[in-house]
């Protein structure tokens, strides 16, 4: 019961960021994930420290407030200093993390929180954490809350956001509403980013964002297609992966990684014999 | 000498590497390219050290610059095979070195091993944790950094400025690519134990950016700019982290340096 509460919660959190992710690959924006997964860890942090305990609506709000102050220092510096644009968003998010570190190994102990969280998630304390009026884990109404919503914005306004994927003059010109959908892509980005930070740990987010999609993307050139298989492939390799590890033994948010690189690999070899590439979908 | 001048010595030596690599690799613009090699170090001190089952630190560095070295071939020829863009195959390639690492990490741990401590350092590094024949490895690195760029400058140069120029003057610029790479492996190599996987990216290109905004025409310059914030900065961070022991080096660096940066960033401005 313990592997299918752990497998639901981190299977709808690996739906909801392939979903976003299959956007983010095609407009090349996979390195925003990096950058708020690295540094909202303050918020988290403090939010941690504050209440003493996990409250997720908490933790939620310090890390989104934490990204804001991030983006408007990003913003105002970018205003200040011409042609400067990557160093200052490199040095921006690795000063963020680094203060989040310093707080976590300063004030973690009296927290419930370490280093260990931050690299590796907490994927297998899910089932041990439950909440007070229910037995089930207390991500699991957020996990399902968070991916049934994903989902269904993605399949709800998959036009506009594939038009503005690959257009955005064009999109602009036929009328869709290029600000409000990049603004609301964003923000569901960062919201998945914040809730599966808890759970894989700071450095695989990103791999959550970008493998299924990048699979997808080798083996089509549909954007459905692309979106359906990234979505299949982020379930296989969630359970494939945490059984290796189970198996294995090992972090299970690493194994769940390598067994996507397997994937990746697999597919770069196969569209490069161009096997599948003959199999019309 | 005293450990913590020991400490203090292995981290300037550090410093200075990382001072003039980093001038290399902010000019050619691949300074992105850092931040791969630096997650990819982790799979090899764990494959090293599963394979030797000892901590000898000569073995964990060659495993840290045998796959460093092939996550940026495997970089280039994904980039070259496949239809996705660079920064996507950035993210894909330093996230699953990344994980292969941290899934061979929580592997030693829970083997019981008693020479598995200190493995942890790695990550988010841990100046005290340098001994005096770690020295000795950051001393030889220095020299070598030195040598090569006594006797590569002006290929490096060139190839630095215009490329398409030097090509066509007979410069071979993917050897001069090449030994920038070779450079930055062994800068990344000796200060991962000191900084930590996580941040030593940001000591290679943070300083190199603040000295380049502080001297525009003058390379000798820049990389004098570039050592000498290195240097403080590599100071001041180990200082912090003896006061706060707990605390990991690399951390406190990164914090000093941004807000070194911050400063020249704001001036830079007024001129």
């Amino acid at each position: 019961m313990q592997d299918i509460w752990i497998l639901v919660v981190v299977s709808l959190f690996a739906l909801s960021s392939s979903a976003l992710g299959s956007f983010l690959v095609v407009r090349q924006m996979v390195m925003l994930t990096d950058t708020l997964s690295h540094s909202i860890l303050p918020g988290i942090a403090i939010a941690y420290i504050v209440q003493g305990e996990k409250n997720n609506l908490f933790i939620l709000i310090f890390a989104l407030l934490c990204g804001l102050l991030i983006v408007s220092i990003i913003n105002w510096l970018n205003s200040r200093i011409r042609n400067r644009n990557d160093a200052v968003l490199g040095s921006v998010y690795t000063f963020f993390f680094a203060v989040g570190i310093i707080l976590v190994t300063l004030f973690g102990e009296q927290a419930d929180l370490d280093t260990d969280c931050v690299l590796f998630g907490e994927m297998l304390y899910i089932p041990f954490d439950t909440l007070d009026w229910a037995e089930m884990p207390r991500n699991f109404p957020l996990a399902l809350v968070v991916g049934i919503g994903v989902l269904f914005f993605v399949w709800k306004s998959f036009r506009p956001l594939s038009i503005i994927s690959f257009d955005e003059t064009f999109a602009q010109s036929i009328g869709v509403n290029v600000t409000f959908w990049n603004y609301a892509l964003t923000s569901l980005v960062t919201i998945v980013t914040i809730l599966s930070f808890e759970i894989v740990g700071s450095v695989m987010v990103v791999a959550m964002f970008a493998f299924p999609p990048a699979i997808a993307f080798l083996l089509t050139k549909r954007l459905q297609i692309m979106l359906i298989i990234s979505l299949i492939v982020s379930i296989f390799s969630v359970v494939i992966g945490y059984y290796f590890s189970v198996w294995q033994g090992g972090s299970s948010a690493a194994s769940i990684v390598i067994v996507q690189g397997i994937f990746f690999m697999l597919s770069v070899i196969f569209n490069k014999v161009g096997f599948i590439n003959k199999i019309k979908i | 000498m005293t450990n913590f001048e020991y400490v203090l010595l292995g981290a300037s030596f550090i410093a200075i590497s990382a001072g003039i690599v980093g001038v290399w690799l902010v000019l050619r613009k691949e300074a992105l390219r850092s931040d791969v090699v630096t997650h990819s170090v982790l799979p090899g001190i764990g494959i090293a050290f599963l394979l030797f089952q000892e901590k000898k630190l000569w073995l964990l560095l060659l495993g840290a610059f045998v796959t460093s070295l092939l996550s940026l071939v495997s970089l280039d020829t994904l980039s070259k095979h496949t239809r996705l863009k660079k920064d996507t195959l950035m993210a894909l390639v330093l996230s699953f070195f990344f994980a292969c690492g941290l899934w061979l990490l929580v592997k030693i741990q829970e083997s019981k091993n008693a020479a598995k401590t200190g493995l942890g350092n790695f990550i988010f590094g841990k100046m005290a944790s340098i001994l005096p024949e770690d020295i000795l490895f950051a001393l030889i690195v220095l020299f070598l950094v030195v040598t090569i760029n006594f006797l590569t400058y002006r290929w490096l140069f060139f190839t630095s400025f215009d490329r398409t120029f030097s090509e066509s003057i007979g410069v071979k610029t993917s050897l001069a690519s090449f030994i920038v790479t070779f450079m930055s492996i062994l800068t990344i190599v000796v200060g991962i134990q000191a900084v930590g996987v996580v941040m030593l990216s940001a000591l290679l290109i943070i300083p190199s950016t603040i000295a380049i905004i502080i001297e525009k025409k003058n390379l000798s310059r820049i990389f004098v700019w570039s050592i000498g914030i290195n240097i403080l900065v590599i100071v001041i961070g180990t200082i912090l982290s003896y006061s706060f022991p707990k605390t990991p080096t690399g951390a406190w660096i990164v914090v000093i340096c941004f807000l070194i940066a911050l400063v020249f960033f704001l001036k830079n401005n007024k001129k």
